[in-house]
């Protein structure tokens, strides 16, 4: 056995670059960015978990004393009719929790391999160096290109804890880079499947939208804006009627830099992606407090500096332009719980000091400003909220 | 305390640089000696002396880094120590990474030659930049800092098969790389 060999490599690995060392000291994964349906404020969410414990304990106290205060033959569980027909007497209580078992067995249990699509039993392939990762998505033959590889792709079953590889062929997806996807089909599948880099970093605002084919391919959804101060806290989703318009807010300069995950922290203004072709559906574009357009459409984080004016007048016009789908207000002044006058407060009204951080929404340097949102260089004399003029 | 601070003192030999040391750095560096040796009483002694060799060596070094410095001495003493145990006090753990490690070896070639860890380090560096940041980051979590797979698993939200996969992925690339540039170990 060369354990000399496997300790020289061991010590060797020590020696690697500090500032590796210390990336991996603290490294974990972010946890995804995902649009935002509803937030609720701690102290609503903690008042519903009491009045859950509540409830729980007084069907606690009711099933013992059914049990040990009254007369068997007085109280009984209801029987269903289908219990009935079954010639069984399944309580009400058994069949809720029977469900619930199933429910929860459902949610969590992983699919057999026999039970797996081909892109579940082998999610992952290599090629050029490179790791592919297959999404579910079927794709239309129109859509895949020319061939590029035969390849072999992995899996593994974790319940007989089995690897398992099986013959593939890859596919240019049209218009699509290779650095970032390319197309499968499995031996013996007739379909075509998207499977994506996990290498790709595009090094600008440019690159992803060029390698992706972003104006082909991508389509904006709903946006969401959340805004909060001391005393309350305010949640709207809007649609755009003319969603076209993010490409000359945020993607005017394609010169732009990717920062990657440097800045990258909660969005101000969330923007609800779809890249269909590589079965992206739900992922996120946005803008944060420090001015920078972020997002995850390529599995890793990309944030490119817009600066303030452009974040603002992205927001200001989403807020004066956009269609409201919906909005929920939070109120989280400090009344007692069950209280006259914490009944009260919760009922009033949010608008005054909401609304002010709504139309006025913060960015880093700008807090004196009681005014419109700066406009950007160029549009004097236009409305504040109005669309940017061509790059 | 910041560590130049805490440099300042081992410089000027003040005895509170172990203290701080200790305070700031015990930790991490007890993390790193209990992976390799499993042992707490082990464990200990390596961290006393990873204490004693940055005493005796700072100055004239001045690290930018405490913590990967300390990190790595610590490793290494663990290492020997390691090496010492007798079979029986060995760490199960430990012995899986090294048998990992062992994949990336070629088989039945030259066994005569002799690298320098510097040169074996030069080449995983090779390898290693060419990895993207997570993947880089898992595998320093198992080879540098000798992390279970399980404890992995968790830090980087992945299951335990996908870490698996992934080391056992990287490990065959490390090993072409090695044989590329021609370190048959």
């Amino acid at each position: 056995m060369n354990r000399n060999k496997q300790y020289l490599l061991f010590e060797a690995i020590g020696l690697v670059d500090e500032d590796w060392i210390l990336e991996a000291e603290t490294a974990g994964r972010k946890p995804a960015v995902v649009n935002k349906r509803r937030a609720f404020s701690s102290k609503v969410t903690w008042y519903g978990i009491a009045a859950g414990f509540v409830l729980l304990l007084s069907l606690y106290v009711f099933q013992v004393l059914n049990d040990h205060v009254l007369l068997p033959n007085e109280i009984s569980p209801p029987v269903s009719q289908s219990n009935l027909s079954n010639g069984s007497e399944t309580s009400s209580t058994e069949q809720i929790e029977n469900n619930l078992e199933s429910s929860a067995e459902s949610i969590e249990r992983i699919p057999t391999w026999e039970e797996q699509t081909m892109p579940e039993r082998f999610p992952e392939m290599s090629y050029d160096g490179v790791q592919y990762w297959v999404r579910s998505t079927s794709l239309l033959p129109e859509q895949v290109g020319e061939p590029v590889a035969d390849i072999t792709a992995s899996g593994y079953d974790v319940y007989t804890e089995t690897s398992h590889t099986t013959d593939a062929q890859l596919f240019i997806l049209d218009g699509i880079s290779p650095s970032v996807a390319l197309a499968v089909q499995y031996a013996g599948d007739d379909h075509f499947y998207p499977c994506i880099s996990d290498a790709y970093f595009p090094e600008t605002l440019g690159d992803l939208v060029n390698d992706m084919n972003l104006r082909e391919n991508m389509s904006f959804n709903r946006i969401y804006y959340d805004a909060s101060n001391e005393s309350a806290y305010i949640s709207r989703v809007y649609t755009l009627p003319d969603p076209s318009v993010i490409w000359d807010f945020l993607f005017s300069d394609l010169s732009l830099k990717n920062e990657g995950d440097a800045h990258y922290q909660v969005n101000q203004i969330d923007i609800s992606v779809a890249i269909p072709v590589l079965g992206i559906q739900n992922l996120s574009l946005g803008v944060n407090s420090d001015n920078y357009m972020q997002t995850n459409i390529t599995g890793v984080a990309s944030s490119f500096y817009i600066g303030p004016e452009r974040a603002e007048a992205f927001i200001a016009y989403v807020l004066e332009n956009g269609i409201l789908e919906s909005e929920e207000s939070i109120s989280y002044t400090d009344p007692e719980p069950g209280s006259e006058e914490g009944a009260a407060a919760l009922e009033e009204p949010v608008a005054e000091s909401v609304s002010e951080a709504v139309s006025h929404p913060a960015s880093s340097g700008t807090t004196e400003d009681a005014g419109s949102p700066a406009k950007p260089a160029g549009t004097e004399g236009q409305s504040s909220a109005s669309r940017p003029p061509a790059a | 305390m910041e560590d130049c601070q805490i440099i300042d003192l081992y410089w000027n030999r003040s005895e509170a640089a172990i203290t701080e040391t200790s305070r700031k750095f015990g930790g991490f560096c007890r993390s790193i000696a209990m992976h390799i040796l499993d042992n707490a009483e082990d464990a200990e002694e390596c961290i006393n002396d990873a204490f004693l060799a940055a005493w005796n060596t700072i100055p004239p070094q001045r690290p930018k880094k405490l913590s990967a410095f300390l990190g790595r001495i610590t490793r290494n003493i663990a290492l020997d120590r390691y090496d010492y145990n007798t079979a029986q006090k060995r760490n199960r753990q430990f012995h899986c990474i090294l048998d990992e490690l062992e994949e990336c070896l070629a088989a039945g070639l030259d066994t005569e030659a002799e690298y320098e860890s510097q040169q074996i380090a030069q080449v995983i560096r090779l390898f290693l930049e060419g990895c993207n940041t997570e993947n880089r980051n898992i595998f320093l979590r198992r080879y540098f800092y000798a992390d279970s797979i399980e404890e992995i698993a968790k830090r980087f939200a992945y299951s335990e098969s996908k870490i698996k996969s992934l080391l056992f992925r990287m490990r065959k690339q490390l090993k072409k790389v090695l044989e590329k540039e021609g370190i048959l170990l």
